[in-house]
Order: C-alpha cells, then sequence, then structure tokens
C-alpha cells in the first residue's frame, strides 16, 4: 500500500507490506501531485521487487536527478539488500 | 518431503503466489521468492508477452505497462501461451528452470541498464543472488541455482 503525506515542501510516500510491480499506480499517482523534495518511508515495507526499484527511479527523475531532493528512510532487510545490491546507496541518500 | 514439481503460469499474479509458496520451503524465503519472481515475471512479460526491454521502460515511465500487459493476455496471439517452472530439490540446494513460450532473446548481450532506465536489473540481480545461471542457447529457458 502506498500513502503520501504532505509536509510544506516535502511530500512523504509511506509504503506497506509489498513494494511490488502492483504498487505502480498507486506510486505513479504520488508523482504525479509533484514535490520540492520526497521521503520514502520503507520502514513498513517487506519486500521490494525490481519493478519498486524501477518506481525510484522514476521519482529521482521526477526529482531532477538530484540526490539531496530524495531520501530513501528506514529500508532494512530484504528490501536494504536488494538496494544495496542494485547500486541504490550509490544513487540515492539511504537513511535509517 | 518435495524432490520435484512443475508449475504452469500466465499471469505475474500467479507467479506471485507460487513464488511465495516456495520460498516458504528454503530457509532464505525471501532470496528464493526474488529470484523466482523476476525470472517468472521476465517469462510473462518479455518471453510470451514479447514486450522488449526498451518499450518496456516506456512502458513503466507512462504507467502503461499494467494496462498493455492486460491488452496482450487477452490477444488471440499471446492468450494461450504457458510459461512453466521446474523445480528440483536435493538436500542443500535447489535448481529451478523456468520457460516461456516466447522466441527468445540475446541473453549473451544484455547490458546492466544505467540510472536512466527504470526496468531490465531483475536479471543481473538474480545472478548476484544465484550459485549459477544459465539460458538455453535460444534464450526462452533458464535454470538458476539457489540454496
Amino acid at each position: 500500500m502506498v500513502q503520501t503525506s504532505r509536509s510544506h515542501d516535502t511530500a512523504t510516500i509511506r509504503i506497506s507490506g509489498r513494494f511490488d510491480f502492483r504498487c505502480v499506480k498507486s506510486f505513479h499517482a504520488a508523482l504525479d501531485q509533484g514535490c520540492a523534495t520526497w521521503v520514502v518511508d520503507m520502514s513498513a515495507v517487506e519486500y521490494i521487487d525490481s519493478a519498486a526499484l524501477g518506481l525510484l527511479l522514476l521519482l529521482r527523475e521526477r526529482a531532477g536527478n538530484d540526490p539531496a531532493r530524495v531520501r530513501i528512510r528506514h529500508a532494512n532487510g530484504q528490501p536494504r539488500d536488494v538496494l544495496v545490491m542494485a547500486k541504490f546507496d550509490r544513487m540515492f541518500v539511504l537513511e535509517d | 518431503v518435495l524432490r520435484s514439481a512443475r508449475f504452469e503460469f500466465r499471469t505475474r499474479e500467479e507467479a506471485v503466489a507460487i513464488a511465495r509458496w516456495l520460498g516458504a520451503l528454503v530457509p532464505d524465503s525471501a532470496c528464493t521468492e526474488f529470484a523466482l519472481l523476476e525470472l517468472m515475471i521476465n517469462a510473462i512479460e518479455h518471453g510470451n508477452l514479447e514486450i522488449g526491454a526498451h518499450p518496456k521502460s516506456e512502458l513503466v515511465r507512462a504507467g502503461a505497462l499494467d494496462a498493455e500487459i492486460a491488452r496482450r493476455l487477452a490477444e488471440p496471439c499471446y492468450r494461450d501461451r504457458v510459461a512453466w517452472l521446474d523445480v528440483l530439490r536435493s538436500d542443500d540446494m535447489t535448481a529451478y528452470t523456468v520457460g516461456d513460450s516466447g522466441p527468445g532473446f540475446a541473453w549473451q548481450t544484455v547490458d546492466e541498464p544505467g540510472p536512466d532506465r527504470p526496468s531490465g536489473r531483475g536479471l543481473s540481480l538474480v545472478r548476484q543472488l544465484s550459485d549459477s545461471l544459465a539460458f538455453n542457447p535460444t534464450g526462452n529457458v533458464v535454470t538458476v541455482r539457489l540454496r
């Protein structure tokens, strides 16, 4: 499930459960809102697939490929392993 | 004890159900589930439904992949295509073979995509997770070995 909240110029996308190809529509809807900076809160994500990696890259693109504008927060377990394996720790700020 | 099995699937939802069930049989469930799902979804999208790598990236970017998959699953030339997964288990290793009814692809020349491509990462991640990964010459059957 994908939920978006907004505070000033920061949008937080909170995903829970499986962050996979079934989240594409709701994640796109979140991106369409536009924002200066984005936080992707993955504390409640238990599993991600490569479709989720694609969505994170679209978000990065939407943020002008500026690493300071997108932060991935609280990715642990399998999601963190996959992010690191895909070298996303070099393209995004991963925060604990 | 389950030593061998064959599954058939057409949709991504069926692939999820199979991968979760098989993942639950091994200690590293998430790794097995991830590897199987990536290969099975490739078999559906790129194999049976013949959505090329670059067109897929454009569909992802446009948010139109789901609709394109649904459209192709209903088309006469694709709708009867089935993909399959064979499982062969020994005590410390399992070989999973995924096949599809598509024409195959040139797996020898697939590159890891750059940051501008929102798809195409699954295969290289599965390669990193597995003990071995090998395609048949045509590229429509792949075998991965996982612990």
